[in-house]
């Protein structure tokens, strides 16, 4: 079992590293959408380490679904990004602060 | 059949207010009189066939409220008043078309009689305490509503707001008393009430009858809370006549009537009612003697007489007090009739300092006065009785009671005899006007009356049936009443002094230079109750209202949101990397208590 618990530990620093990608980032906003990834990516290497121990199909269909839901998420948040550019000629996250109380 | 018949009784007047009253913009006279008239008819036929019909006492059930079974308790006594406040709002009814007849507000004022005999009815035919407190008010709001009847004029206006303040004073420990009663025996009716008395130790009972008779001297306008009564003349005649003479003053009689084995149960209250009832008896009848309105003279003898009412139910002496009651309302209406007669045929003077030898002119409502007098000096068997027991008492409190009651029938016989002389008889103003010049006022009656001379008053439009109509049964009832009154007794004797004592002091001395006082009792009441109320409410205004609540609460409360929300704003940073933390923390917190 001590193989499992080397594959949960990726998938668990995958989806750290993408959580603090986006709390530490102060910049960027595509690094932002990219760590969103990131995580999306650690939760689907999850679904297919249970995939693989209990041999459930239905798992990695969902793993399959959550790959097309994030590439769908991508292209919706690069034509938000873009938008953005267009309007403000930057994407710096720490200026696009107008819900600040 | 007999609650069939008292609910007709009791409702029918409502009907009658209900209709005339949400009409009275637009209904016409006619109308009016048909439907308040059918509607008292009504219930004074079914009166009167309860009253010969009903030998026992019936508990009719109405309806459950709140635990509490409402019902109407028919009986001797609630009967008996019934029908008295049904035949006098009958006659008064009949005379107020005549006396009400060019006022604008008719069908109004034919509204809030009808509504007021019905909240009457509630109160004499409750059979709890919470019913009756309903007819109370009913009858006190329809009280201010009609002393204040021409609410153009000032003093009709003030009259009827200290009418019912100092009504609502006085109801305040009514209604402590009612609750106290409550408490202790719950909400039963009066016969259960009164089986469970016997459980009641002597201090509940003095609680529950002081609260009870501060109420019941509120609404019958004894010392204390006389100052009302004076005022509510202001109202029409016809309204002074049956609210503030006949019947809504001696609800407090009735009250203490109705409970009389709770009152006879302790000493201090039944010294208590005798002490208020004595002291009124002769002060205030004392008051009388110094007006010259002849509507004060007659409320200031209505609060005397309830006084002698209060009395004869301190020493026991209930079927005397009932007596009077009937007596008076007959008596005093009369009086009253005659009075508002007077002011008709005369253009509305009231002043009896500017009447005098109207006897040729008006023999009628001179005789009618004569009777009514005299009936108010003797007041039937029911007076002397009650001074003679209370004489015969045996105590101190007894003794003063006793001398303040006889004192008080004289002095009855005294102001009764002297309106009489000094309206009727050819006093010194019309004798020897033009001697003395300084009497011009006094001698303006001659202006008044002569053109009446001339015409022959009686065949004139200014009164007609419906004015003697009244004043005939009045009459015969109070004869009827008082046919066993004996000859040769005391009361006989106080009156003969009183009428003596009259005649020599207005006929032969001519003395009318007779101070002025009124014991200070609305000087009083306005120094140390209106001021003071006045100053706490000021100081309650600014204390409670300004600072606490407007500048503590209100303007607090905005203030202090403000502040939060500023404090609370600053985390709203717009980066969202602060956000994700927080969800971060949030879930980590979420997932420890899992």
């Amino acid at each position: 079992m001590l193989n499992m618990h080397a594959y949960f530990i990726v998938s668990s620093l995958l989806f750290a590293l993408g959580f603090f990608g986006v709390i530490i980032n102060r910049k960027n906003l595509i690094s932002i959408l990219l760590c969103i990834e990131l995580m999306f990516l650690g939760v689907a290497t999850n679904f297919i380490i249970y995939a693989s121990i209990y041999g459930a199909v239905s798992a990695k269909i969902m793993a399959l679904m959550i790959i097309v839901v994030t590439v769908a998420e991508t292209a919706v948040g690069l034509a938000i990004v873009i938008l953005i550019h267009k309007q403000q000629q930057h994407i710096d996250v720490t200026k696009l602060t107008r819900l600040k109380g | 059949m007999v609650k069939t018949l008292t609910l007709t009784m009791l409702f029918a007047p409502l009907v009658a207010a209900i209709i005339t009253g949400l009409r009275c913009r637009t209904i016409s006279r006619f109308f009016v009189n048909i439907i308040c008239m059918s509607a008292l008819t009504l219930s004074l036929i079914s009166a009167v066939y309860l009253y010969t019909a009903t030998a026992t006492a019936h508990n009719i059930y109405l309806y459950h409220w709140l635990n509490i079974a409402f019902g109407l308790l028919v009986d001797k006594l609630s009967l008996t008043l019934s029908l008295l406040t049904i035949t006098l709002t009958w006659l008064i009814n009949i005379y107020s078309m005549r006396y009400m007849r060019d006022d604008p507000g008719y069908a109004r004022f034919f509204a809030y009689m009808a509504l007021f005999v019905f909240f009457m009815l509630l109160l004499l035919l409750a059979n709890n305490l919470l019913l009756l407190f309903i007819g109370w008010e009913g009858v006190g709001l329809c009280s201010y509503l009609l002393i204040s009847f021409w609410f153009g004029k000032k003093s009709a206006v003030f009259g009827g707001v200290k009418a019912f303040i100092v009504n609502r004073v006085a109801d305040t420990g009514f209604v402590l008393g009612i609750i106290a009663l409550f408490y202790y025996a719950g909400p039963v009716s009066y016969p259960e009430l009164f089986i469970k008395l016997h459980h009641f130790s002597p201090i509940m009972v003095n609680t529950i009858g002081i609260f009870l008779l501060i109420g019941a001297m509120g609404k019958s306008a004894q010392l204390p809370f006389h100052v009302w009564l004076p005022a509510s003349m202001e109202g029409p005649t016809p309204i002074s006549a049956l609210i503030h003479a006949a019947t809504m003053v001696t609800a407090g009689v009735y009250l203490l009537l109705r409970l009389a084995p709770l009152f006879a149960m302790s000493l201090l209250l039944r010294d208590l009612i005798l002490i208020v009832g004595a002291t009124s008896a002769l002060f205030l009848g004392i008051l009388a003697l110094m007006q010259f309105d002849i509507k004060r003279i007659l409320v200031y003898s209505t609060m005397s007489q309830l006084g002698f009412m209060f009395a004869g139910c301190g020493i026991l002496a209930f079927s005397s007090s009932l007596h009077l009651v009937i007596n008076h309302a007959l008596f005093k209406a009369l009086l009253f009739l005659v009075a508002g007669s007077l002011s008709i045929a005369l253009n509305g003077e009231q002043d009896i300092r500017k009447m005098g030898n109207l006897w040729r002119t008006m023999p009628i409502l001179f005789g009618c006065f004569l009777i009514g007098a005299i009936a108010m000096s003797l007041g039937g068997v029911a007076k002397g009785h009650i001074i003679v027991s209370t004489l015969q008492g045996g105590s101190w409190v007894t003794l003063y009671a006793g001398t303040c009651l006889l004192l008080g029938a004289f002095v009855t016989a005294l102001y009764s005899f002297r309106a009489l002389f000094l309206i009727f008889l050819p006093s010194h103003s019309a004798l020897d006007a033009g001697s003395k010049s300084s009497r011009s006022v006094q001698y303006s009656v001659d202006s008044t009356v002569k053109p009446r001379n001339d015409n022959n008053w009686l065949q004139s439009s200014k009164l007609n049936w419906q004015i003697f109509l009244p004043l005939t049964v009045l009459v015969v009832g109070l004869l009827i009443i008082n046919i066993h009154t004996p000859i040769f007794s005391l009361d006989m004797l106080t009156t003969i002094l009183g009428a003596f004592a009259a005649w020599l002091i207005y006929i032969y001395y001519q003395i009318d230079k007779i101070p002025f006082v009124n014991y200070g009792f609305d000087r009083f009441n306005n120094i140390v109750f209106v001021n003071g109320i006045k100053h706490l409410g000021n100081s309650c205004y600014q204390l409670i209202d300004t600072y606490f609540i407007n500048d503590l609460l209100i303007k607090g409360i905005s203030r202090q949101t403000m502040r939060g929300a500023k404090w609370l704003r600053k985390t709203q940073t717009g980066f969202l990397g602060h956000y994700a933390f927080l969800a971060l923390i949030i879930l980590l917190i979420l997932m420890l208590r899992l």
